[in-house]
């Protein structure tokens, strides 16, 4: 029977999703759970997976090409089965109306549907089962060489050596190699494998890590991330006109507190919790500051969402946390914590990395005592925060020695004028030498 | 190392624990003067005395009855029923007493005593002599049962039997009383409860005891010749049993055959596999396969008690069904 994929809805405000790479090609035998193809969306890649088993008849969406959400991108059916004309028609085309359409696909991470139900009893070992679930191998495209034609353990091992028809994304490689690879951004399809039959080991994609550094004038394939950076830096610079304030603090108070804060040990607070506190409270009291330039006006936010931005190898990330300002720092804290660990290890959903107002963003650990950030195109402000230090301070008259930081912060000129923008900052310095009004 | 045979290994233990403690002593039927049905007990009277290797009457609940109370006086009785298809006549005296004087008595009294048995087929004795009950026996709680199937083992379990002060039932195979091996000179034992492996491989696991054990080797043999590396084990004990050493393998290989000699439906192997897939369920490639007896009396015809009782070909189709191949 045929059944049309179309590219799944990643995140609230996601309208088009750039097709990265087909793991599977026409003719490949599918079932539920298959990965058929990664997607890139504002910032993440994800998996699309399979709802249907099958063969994959038509591939209707060309790697690196964007579609909008909805579009049609492959064709499942049985072996051998023609696509109708009118199905090959919709190629790449948003559906009049995506309500009506049962979406057949899910983003891996996001899928919470019922498990894929199996057509016939399919026969494996126990042993085999649990084999395949290490190695991510669905065992519906497995033949059985066990009793029975029963599926067992050296079929699984079989499929994901060189050549087998079955194997995941045509990459060879070990369990260890494979959540290294995807961890470090390192495509496995370009690594050469010195394992058993070119299986790819760790040592391989350790070594494919750090060519590139060694081969000077070598080019490298743009990584999804970077690629996304990239663009949205440039629209920064070319269409957003900013202005840059520099304010110091004096966080001598903030830095007892939180050293106090911490000692109780209950959640380790950092500094960037203490300002995301701020940056909340100032946004809900200069609403320039909390609104986002469009074609049709200036869109006035209600609520205060501010991001923290997570540098990672391969780029970074701006995961956002909401309503800073109704939460408390711990609050922050706890959920800050959890975002940029899980940020690092790609595992965000896209809904927890858009809709920020601000940003804010720390080089403070490098010892970079002031930097002018750029401002993320769709928000309005982004804060630079430098090292906290000791520096010589005149107070009436005499020179002390006070903990200080430098809070940089760029702001779209359209959206925010000077006296605002540096009141905006005033209150944030305010906040942050009054730490303790943070936390009561 | 000298070699001996089974029958010797187990005279030579009873030997050895009479001289080391004076409170052992041997009973059954033609023990004495004519030295055991199987020749096991041969010399030892004229060695202890007839006051310490005792004939008896013919009536196995009185030999297992008064085992079982000497055993409580504080005697260490070993006395031999002829073979395990007489164990029906002593089964109340093993299973209701002996087996549960210590538990009833709250710990006030032990019952340290070995009954000596044989069973097994091979000689074309027919039905009343052919069997292998030990399923009956592992099944009652309170008793160990003790299986060696080389005179190395069959002379350091016995021992430790003897030294045990739980009752015993020690299953010697009649088809084994002449087979050789090597016996250390000087002293040993041979603990319970601890599987021997005579073979490594990794392929599939052959899990074995008794006779069935060397028909297990062979089969590893066999196997070995078409590349198939099997894992032999030999149980030795099925009580107390070496369930480590099972699990530790079918992890290793994914694939288990049992072999035993005794009837197929309610064999003392399908509480092995009941314990396998309780604890390495995951572990298994394939089905677990039994080679166990035909599910009738032992026939008494030499064609059919052979077709009957497992054969190494049947132990090597066994593993190959195991690893999908074709047999």
């Amino acid at each position: 029977m045929i059944q049309k994929v179309t590219l799944p809805k990643l995140g609230e405000t996601v309208e088009v999703s750039t097709i990265e790479r087909w793991l599977k090609k026409e003719g490949d035998p599918v079932a539920p759970g298959d990965i058929l193809c990664e997607i890139t969306t504002d910032k993440a890649t994800l998996e699309v997976e399979s709802y249907h088993r099958g063969t994959l008849l038509k591939i209707l969406a060309k790697e690196g090409q964007e579609l909008p959400v909805g579009a049609v991108i492959a064709v499942v059916g049985d072996p051998g089965e023609k696509v109708p004309k009118e199905v090959l028609a919709e190629a790449g085309k948003a559906p009049a109306k995506r309500a009506a359409q049962a979406a057949p696909l899910a983003p891996a991470e996001v899928q919470a549907a019922a498990p894929p139900v199996a057509e016939g009893r399919l026969k494996a070992s126990p042993r085999a089962r649990r084999r395949a679930k290490e190695l991510g191998v669905a065992l519906e495209s497995i033949r059985g060489t066990g009793p029975a034609g029963r599926i067992v353990e050296a079929d699984i091992e079989a499929a994901v050596s060189p050549g087998a028809p079955g194997s995941k994304g045509g990459a060879r490689a070990t369990p260890l190699a494979r959540k290294l690879a995807a961890r470090e951004g390192v495509p496995l399809a370009g690594v050469s494998g010195t394992g058993a039959g070119g299986k790819v080991m760790k040592a391989d994609v350790l070594r494919a890590k750090a060519a590139p550094a060694a081969a000077s004038g070598r080019v490298v394939p743009l990584s999804p991330m970077r690629r996304i950076v990239a663009e949205r830096m440039l629209l920064s610079k070319q269409t957003v006109p900013c202005y840059y304030l520099t304010m110091d603090a004096d966080v001598t108070d903030l830095v007892a507190l939180r050293a106090k804060l911490n000692a109780k040990g209950e959640v380790k607070v950092s500094y960037n919790d203490f300002v995301l506190k701020a940056c909340g409270l100032a946004l809900r009291r200069f609403p320039a500051a909390n609104s986002r330039w469009t074609e049709g006006g200036i869109e006035r936010r209600g609520a205060a969402h501010v991001g923290l931005a997570v540098a990672l190898d391969e780029g970074l990330i701006v995961p956002v946390v909401r309503d800073v300002d109704k939460k408390s720092v711990l609050q922050i804290a706890r959920e800050t914590a959890d975002l940029a660990q899980r940020a690092r290890s790609k595992r965000l959903r896209p809904d927890e990395y858009q809709g920020g107002c601000m940003t804010v963003s720390n080089l403070g650990m490098y010892g970079i005592r002031s930097f002018i950030p750029v401002v993320n195109p769709g928000e309005s402000v982004i804060l630079g925060l430098g090292v906290i230090e000791e520096r010589p301070v005149c107070r009436q008259g005499k020179i002390c020695a006070r903990q200080r930081m430098t809070l940089v912060l760029s702001a779209d000129h359209r959206l925010v004028d000077g006296a605002i923008g540096a009141q905006f900052l005033e209150m944030i310095r305010d906040a942050l030498e009054e730490p303790q009004k943070l936390v009561d | 190392m000298p070699v001996i045979m089974y029958r010797e290994a187990i005279r030579d233990a009873l030997a050895e624990e009479m001289w080391r403690d004076s409170r052992v002593f041997v009973m059954g039927e033609d023990v004495a003067i004519y030295g055991g049905a199987y020749s096991a007990t041969q010399g030892l009277v004229e060695e202890f005395g007839e006051s310490r290797v005792r004939d008896t009457a013919i009536s196995e609940a009185v030999i297992a009855g008064a085992a079982t109370g000497a055993a409580m006086c504080g005697m260490r009785p070993v006395a031999e029923i002829m073979y395990v298809d007489f164990m029906t006549l002593a089964m109340d005296q093993f299973v209701n007493q002996a087996a549960k004087n210590r538990y009833m008595f709250g710990g006030k009294t032990t019952v340290p005593m070995v009954l000596r048995t044989e069973g097994g087929a091979g000689r074309c004795i027919a039905a009343h002599h052919s069997q292998s009950l030990e399923a009956w026996f592992v099944h009652a709680p309170g008793v160990f049962v003790v299986m060696p199937s080389t005179p190395y083992d069959a002379k350091g379990l016995l021992k430790t039997c003897i030294r045990d002060d739980n009752p015993i039932l020690f299953i010697e195979h009649k088809m084994l009383y002449n087979t050789k091996g090597e016996v250390p000179a000087e002293e040993y034992l041979v603990p319970l409860g601890e599987a021997a492996v005579r073979r490594e491989g990794k392929d599939v696991t052959i899990v074995s005891y008794s006779r069935m054990a060397l028909r297990a080797e062979e089969a590893g043999k066999a196997l070995a010749e078409e590349g198939i590396e099997a894992e032999v084990i030999d149980l030795r004990c099925l009580r107390p049993l070496d369930m480590d050493r099972v699990l530790e393998s079918v992890k290793k290989t994914g694939r288990l055959v049992l072999a035993s000699e005794a009837y197929k439906n309610a064999n003392f192997v399908c509480e092995i596999i009941a314990r396998v897939q309780e604890h390495a369920f995951d572990d298994l490639d394939a089905p677990i396969e039994r080679v166990c007896a035909a599910d009738c009396p032992v026939p008494m015809s030499p064609v059919l008690e052979d077709e009957a009782i497992p054969r190494a070909d049947k132990i090597v189709a066994a593993a190959k069904r195991t690893l999908g191949r074709n047999v």
